[in-house]
């Protein structure tokens, strides 16, 4: 019987020293050498650590795109023959897909992944438009009309805000435009009616400096700005929903985790942020004449202007 | 011609240097993480201030699209008298002049097309009648009241209405407007306009035409009213924020001033922008044959200008030059005279330069100056000046308070300065005539009452010096000195989820060194509406009242200036206009409109029961009720 105890002990410890003693293969492929991707991938990594999981991680960031580049990381890729590729941002994820035979993939830090035809395992940065709409209601509870502009590709994001605004007790005041240049002449007709403005994620509609002068714009107007992360924060919207990245890069470990176990990458799917975070502009609240209480102040990520 | 080589190497060498930096940065197509995740250049900081576009130095007030699909008239000058503050008579179907403030005579107010005037300088005309564009290529059009010299120059004595077309992209795909009604009323036009890559376009042409009110008293005249327009533009966009376009109009018309004149006219505009810099080249001509073919009038206008605007500390600085070359031809194509045979003609031309620059300081949230000026010299007058000062005081969002002085100089049109009747017997010119000029003083304030109510208020003084005497026979001369005082005040409301409205009053007396307080001018205006939208259905109704005045100049032809042989009574008039439409869908819409839908037979101008031998006399103004179709796909 001892002998038999003995044996399983020895089995059950080895058979998770096997895991820990065995060092796994990953290449992570960045499609941006940013800090939202190098936050995601620090925790992957440290959590990995934590678990005592001995992993060898290689990592890339995409420069060019270029057909070069691409036939390079895929010689790369097959050279080490990971066991595991991450893959961050759509470009990484199409990337990994196409080079990875028998290869297990799991994306994340991308947007839409469906549409943007990637497999899963995925792990999407999108924040849901009501999630967005409930925080909003708690941060800025006089706000009743608000603003977006959406293009062909992104009417369902306009539909489903429709949809659940009137239960928050709000109004969407949208409009379809199709490019950014419309955005200019689009906006000085829509300011009038709307108490903020939500931008969506949009590449057809935004860019770097259609993003700017929609600031300055809203500032003129007196128009506070829903913006897509910190950076537009810092730049002068009152307020950014977007991921927690660390937490994120956890999320994707665990993820990581469950597939080297054996976990079916099918039935895992597509999944969500577990943990949005915001950030805010006290500057700009003070010049739009926006009161926000010192507890929402205390739990925004990261706060500007102060 | 070395000087002009000179002039046009100085400015390519300018437009390349402004270019240049923005070759570099034509926008590349981001994906949507790149988006979530890039750089975006700080807007606000403890240094910067943003301007409101409402805290403007001026009175301004804004006709949208809307305001101009929902009224129901088939011209704009009918659009605008709704506008608290415009004058706006129309002597002859295809003859409609426009004051601001009073001085209703075509020439105190400049009228601009994006930017670019609109103006016949050899008489000082606005032509809003026979102006190649239609009502359907409009975006908005600004109302500026008061003077507004410091970036329009001299011919914004009264104010500024700046006509603004829609963007090829706001135009895209193929509209059809078509508009018939009594009087042999037709208005119709088709617009096309696309894009391709980083380039738009659109294309438009247009014929309107409408029956006079009453059979012609001269047989110089004629029975109907007509315009045939074509346009064309291109857009260029280096980036999000920076493009260049190219533009010609072109519009043929018949039956305009006076009834017996026949203009063609041809505008280009070529032009670069971005937020904080402009440029643009501009070139207008006027061809017209007025008297059955007697006389023929010829002037071309080619205007430069350059805007930039700097943002430092708290200043929003804008600095701006300018220059304008313009010549006349005016020639007999029959003998008139003894004097005067078939071939004589004479030819004039003027030049006008000017600088100006305007700096605003936000002292604080609260509080906004402005001070500008603007030096010109001009041809026959030699160096001018002028300044505008204002004092913008927001105590909180929905209120705001502005007190502005400005001064502004009238300039006399190339008749009134140069015309020496070698060719042309009658208005004859003087080139020793001095400027007009207008000192201007106005406080206004705006309110929003609640969430349903809107107050805009303003009061003003304004002094007039050297005002001229527009005689048919000429010499002209600066004749009178004269003040004004007056105001508006306007509610804007929303009564419930489908009804809106508007009201307003205007008043205004004038007492003038030759006629006195003689009411010159209207002295009361009152207009009311109210807009309805339920569904696929839109209705509207607009009341005007206008109390009497007597008319000093010939509203039908101000070259012919004063009436003879005294000031003529205008009694008061009242008109309701209505519209109701149908949207079948996003792309047609069918409605009837009813300008003087209860039939108000009136005179605007120049009645001629005081003179029966005036042909010069305004028409009596009936009702016109039009069916229109608007298809757009």
């Amino acid at each position: 019987m001892r002998i038999i105890l003995g044996i399983i002990l020895f089995l059950f410890v080895n058979s998770s020293s096997i895991c820990s003693a065995e060092t796994i293969d990953i290449v992570a492929i960045k499609s941006q050498d940013t800090i939202p991707y190098n936050t995601t991938l620090c925790e992957f990594k440290d959590y990995l650590n934590r678990q005592h999981m001995e992993a060898r991680i290689t990592e890339i960031a995409l420069q060019s795109e270029t057909q070069d580049e691409l036939f390079n990381i895929k010689k790369v890729i097959e050279s080490i023959r990971p066991n595991l590729i991450l893959a961050l941002g759509t470009p990484a994820a199409r990337l990994a897909q196409e080079s990875a035979e028998n290869i297990l993939v799991l994306s994340t830090m991308v947007l839409d992944p469906k549409s943007s035809k990637i497999e899963p395992p995925s792990i999407f940065i999108d924040i849901p438009v009501q999630t967005k709409l409930r925080q909003l209601k708690s941060i800025l509870p006089d706000v009743k009309k608000i603003g977006l502009f959406y293009s062909s590709s992104t009417g369902n994001v306009f539909e489903e805000a429709s949809r659940i605004s009137g239960r928050l007790g709000l109004e969407i005041v949208a409009r379809q435009i199709n490019s950014a240049r419309e955005l200019h002449n689009a906006f000085n007709r829509l300011c009038q009616r709307i108490d903020c403005f939500l931008i969506i994620p949009d590449s057809t509609i935004y860019s770097a400096k259609s993003v700017e002068y929609l600031l300055i714009e809203a500032f003129r107007k007196k128009i506070p700005v829903i913006g897509l992360s910190a950076s537009y924060t810092r730049a002068g919207a009152l307020i950014s929903f977007e991921c927690n990245y660390e937490n994120l890069g956890k999320q994707a470990a665990e993820t990581a985790l469950n597939m080297l176990n054996g976990g079916d990458p099918a039935m895992i799917g597509y999944s969500g942020p577990k943990e949005i975070c915001f950030s805010l502009n006290l500057l700009a609240a003070r010049r739009l004449n926006v009161k926000i209480s010192t507890e929402i102040i205390k739990e925004a990520r990261e706060v500007f202007g102060e | 011609m070395k000087k002009c080589i000179y002039i046009l190497g100085m400015v390519s060498l300018f437009a390349c240097a402004a270019c240049f930096n923005l070759w570099a940065q034509e926008s590349v197509q981001i994906t949507k993480e790149e988006l979530l995740f890039m750089e975006i250049p700080m807007v606000v900081s403890s240094s910067k201030r943003e301007q409101p576009l409402t805290e403007a130095a001026s009175s301004i007030k804004v006709v949208t699209s809307d305001d101009i699909r929902n009224s129901g008239v088939t011209n704009l000058a009918d659009v605008l008298r709704s506008v608290a503050g415009l004058d706006i008579r129309e002597a002859h179907a295809g003859q409609h002049v426009i004051g601001i403030r009073g001085l209703c005579d075509t020439s105190h107010v400049l009228v601009t097309l994006d930017g670019n005037s609109v103006f016949m300088y050899h008489a000082n005309h606005i032509f809003l009648d026979w102006a190649p564009v239609d009502l359907e290529e409009i975006d908005r059009v600004e109302i500026i009241k008061g003077p507004g010299a410091i970036f329009y120059g001299g011919s914004a004595f009264s104010g500024v209405i700046n006509i603004i077309t829609k963007t090829p992209g706001q135009l895209k795909g193929t509209r059809i407007n078509l508009a018939g009604g009594n009087r042999e009323t037709v208005r119709s036009n088709i617009i096309h306009a696309g894009a391709y890559k980083n380039a738009e376009y659109s294309l438009s042409a247009g014929y309107r035409q409408a029956e006079e009110w009453e059979k012609p008293d001269i047989p110089q005249e004629r029975d109907n009213f007509y315009v045939r327009h074509f346009s064309g533009k291109t857009v260029y966009h280096f980036d999000d924020l920076s493009s260049i376009s190219l533009s010609g109009r072109y519009s043929n018309a018949d039956n305009v001033i006076s009834r017996v004149c026949q203009p063609d006219t041809t505008f280009i505009a070529l032009r670069y922008e971005r937020p904080d810099f402009m440029a643009r080249l501009f070139y207008n001509n006027h061809e017209k044959t007025f008297w059955n073919d007697t006389y023929s009038v010829e002037d071309s206008n080619y205007e430069f200008e350059l805007l930039r605007t700097f943002r430092w500390g708290r200043n929003i600085t804008t600095f701006g030059g300018y220059a304008k070359r313009t010549s006349w031809e005016v020639e007999a194509r029959k003998d008139v005279s003894v004097e005067i045979r078939a071939g004589d003609n004479e030819d004039h031309e003027v030049k006008d330069y000017a600088l100006n620059l305007e700096n605003e300081y936000h002292v604080n949230d609260k509080l906004i100056l402005t001070m500008g000026a603007r030096g010109a010299y001009y041809s026959y007058l030699d160096y001018l000046g002028l300044g505008r000062g204002s004092v913008i005081y927001k105590p909180s969002e929905d209120h705001s308070i502005r007190f502005t002085v400005a001064s502004g100089y009238y300039i006399p049109s190339l008749f009134q300065h140069t015309n020496e009747g070698n060719a042309y017997p009658f208005a004859l010119g003087s080139s020793s005539l001095k400027e007009e000029k207008i000192i201007s003083y106005e406080l206004s304030c705006y309110s929003k009452l609640n969430k349903r109510v809107k107050l805009n208020a303003s009061i003003f003084y304004n002094d007039y010096r050297d005002l001229i005497d527009n005689t048919q026979s000429g010499p002209m001369r600066n004749v009178a000195d004269a003040s004004q005082y007056g105001g508006e005040i306007e509610f804007n409301f929303i009564i419930n989820d489908w009804l809106s409205g508007f009201a307003n009053y205007a008043y205004q007396t004038i007492d003038r060194d030759d006629f006195g307080r003689l009411e010159v001018d209207p002295e009361h205006k009152i207009n009311s509406g109210l807009t309805a939208k339920y569904g696929k259905w839109s209705a509207n109704v607009i009341f005007h009242y206008v109390s009497r005045y007597y008319e000093i100049y010939l509203t039908s032809n101000p070259v012919f200036g004063r009436v003879q042989p005294a000031p003529v009574k205008v009694d008061a008039y009242a008109t309701v206009n209505a519209r109701i439409a149908y949207n079948f869908s996003d792309n047609l819409e069918i409605a009837i409109a009813a300008s003087n839908l209860f039939k108000d037979r009136h005179y605007e101008s120049n009645p001629p029961d005081s003179n029966p031998d005036n042909w010069h006399a305004g028409d009596r103004v009936g009702r016109r009720i039009i069916a229109s179709m608007n298809f757009k796909f």
